[in-house]
């Protein structure tokens, strides 16, 4: 018997299950700890236990040490978690702008030695403007590399069109986005997301509002919004619930959850 | 490029690593902590805000009760919001009375051995207070004697210091360790601890057995089942926060929380029904 989504989650099924069957990935996770959070089980085995429980089959994730500290040891250590967990984990290499010398050697060697994925920035972390010089090497890299950008923010949804618009080639992930609802910041993403089909919104927060994410899908449409969790800074039993509960068809339940990200990854092929 | 998440083959190749937990039994009654009943100042588009739309939304997510409070005894004034909780559930045993509360000082509201009696008269059975909002403290020389009134009725008390998002500095962790450590017999509930609260919270659990936590907002990775470990799965209560938050994050976070199903009943619901029990009977319904 097939069961609903939300059903399957209500009575805690993993949603990878037979009953259900559910391709779910995470888009947007870390890795080791924060300064400012309690995240016990932030290694990857911690992790893989809770992704085990919700049915998540991968999860994508940079390093906090990357984000925080040092970026080249928190890369490699996303590298060795995606090197033992094939397939249930892959890696974002985090750049950081403001080692600006290092940043082509940074992306080559994540991306072509070290078996990480995609690119992770954090602006506001960094300090650094998204649409800054160093940035743009970044953007103009991963064009050529056809490649993903996850960023905390690229700024504006003006700014965001036209690095969507001058690097068309590359996929540019706008984390948190689509989580908190208001109609002004959701009509701007939708006329630039109608534009570029190269911008996609994930919705992790802690914070998760009455019928944000159904109005997230009518502002933009569920093929552009992607399940993240931001675990271990949140819990990914808890966001999941973002979607499982949702007043949303099935068919878009099973695109944000996964069906999005797998159609990223094999554009890319 | 590889294909990971493509492919059978990989997951295939995983051997699962997770703890041996159940999936709860369908036993298990779900019993909101946290809810909120009438029209308030911010309102999402089709969220329920009458007695009889809260209970479907209720049930739409496999919760059976709830305890609420009245969007007015918080937005406008807690003696009108108060009686006009008591006159809409009325007719509903699933909602559960929760009165809001001040300080008796400025004649504003009774003194705490009154309003005490008359919840007592009204089958009310537990107590919220929200200091940020009404502007008072969380001290004993603001609230000591109506504290000694709810202690003395084991009223179990909801602290709300009306934090939302990362504003949970807001939250007075000096005044919870010196009402909890005063007051052994109150039960005390500290409403949406969140991501920034752990090393502040343990540390009052584990010198508070009173004090337990409220999950609406608790976002802790895998924080549920830590709490359960450290302090026991009888201090945490489940909670939506509906109608302002979405009641579905709260449900997973814990139907997939790692522990037992005996564990999982008591967060769900079995906490909240043992701590109003401890204030006395259920009202009468008129049905």
């Amino acid at each position: 018997m097939t069961l609903l989504i939300q059903e399957a989650a209500r009575r805690g099924l993993a949603l990878s299950g037979d009953s259900i069957a559910c391709q779910v990935i995470d888009a947007h996770a870390h890795l080791g700890r924060c300064p400012d959070i309690h995240a016990a089980h932030g290694d990857a085995e911690g992790m893989l236990a809770s992704m085990d429980r919700i049915g998540i089959r991968t999860t994508c994730l940079s390093s906090f040490q990357a984000l925080g500290g040092d970026y080249r040891r928190g890369n490699e250590a996303v590298a060795d978690a995606v090197r033992r967990y094939p397939g249930r984990v892959m890696g974002y290499a985090v750049i950081n702008p403001n080692y600006s010398d290092d940043i082509e050697r940074e992306i080559s060697r994540c991306l072509d030695d070290l078996g990480l994925f995609a690119v992770k920035l954090h602006p506001t972390y960094h300090g650094v403007s998204p649409d800054a010089p160093a940035y743009h090497r970044v953007y103009t890299m991963m064009q050529v590399r056809r490649g993903v950008i996850l960023s905390h923010t690229f700024g504006d949804p003006g700014t965001l069109e036209r690095l969507a618009a001058g690097y068309p080639d590359v996929t540019f992930i706008e984390a948190h986005t689509a989580a908190a609802y208001t109609p002004r910041v959701a009509e701007s993403y939708a006329v630039v997301m109608a534009a570029r089909f190269n911008i996609y919104l994930d919705m992790c927060l802690s914070r998760v509002y009455y019928g944000d994410l159904e109005q997230w899908v009518d502002a933009v449409g569920a093929d552009r919004l992607l399940f993240g969790t931001d675990v271990p800074f949140n819990d990914n039993a808890h966001q999941i619930g973002r979607v499982t509960h949702a007043a949303i068809s099935e068919v878009d339940k099973r695109a944000i959850l996964g069906g999005n990200m797998v159609r990223i990854m094999r554009g890319r092929e | 490029m590889t294909e990971p998440f493509l492919s059978d083959k990989a997951a295939g190749a995983y051997a699962p690593m997770q703890k041996k937990v159940e999936t709860q039994s369908s036993s298990t009654e779900w019993y909101d902590a946290e809810c909120r009943l009438g029209v308030a100042k911010l309102h999402k588009p089709g969220a329920p805000s009458t007695a009889e739309a809260l209970m479907t939304e209720l049930a739409s997510n496999g919760i059976a009760r709830a305890l609420v409070y009245h969007a007015d005894a918080v937005g406008y004034d807690p003696a009108v919001g108060n009686r006009r909780l008591l006159d809409e559930i009325a007719d509903n045993p699933a909602l559960e009375p929760c009165w809001v509360l001040l300080p008796h000082h400025t004649g504003e509201f009774p003194p705490p051995d009154i309003v005490v009696a008359q919840m007592l008269a009204k089958g009310v059975r537990a107590a919220r207070v929200f200091p940020r909002t009404f502007r008072f403290a969380f001290r004993l020389w603001n609230l000591g004697e109506l504290l000694s009134a709810l202690a003395a009725h084991q009223i179990p008390l909801w602290v709300d210091f009306g934090h939302d998002g990362w504003s949970e500095e807001s939250i007075d962790y000096e005044g919870l360790h010196e009402v909890c450590g005063t007051f052994p017999a109150l039960p005390v509930v500290l409403v949406r601890p969140n991501i920034g609260s752990d090393r502040r919270v343990y540390a009052l659990m584990a010198q508070h057995p009173n004090l337990h936590v409220e999950t609406s907002y608790y976002t802790v990775h895998r924080g549920i089942e830590l709490l359960c470990e450290m302090f026991g799965p009888e201090r945490v209560l489940f909670g939506t926060g509906l109608p302002h938050r979405a009641a579905g994050p709260a449900v997973t976070a814990l139907a997939y929380s790692l522990i037992d199903d005996a564990a999982r009943a008591l967060v769900a619901g079995g906490n909240l029904a043992r701590l109003l029990d401890l204030a006395g009977t259920s009202r009468s319904v008129s049905v």
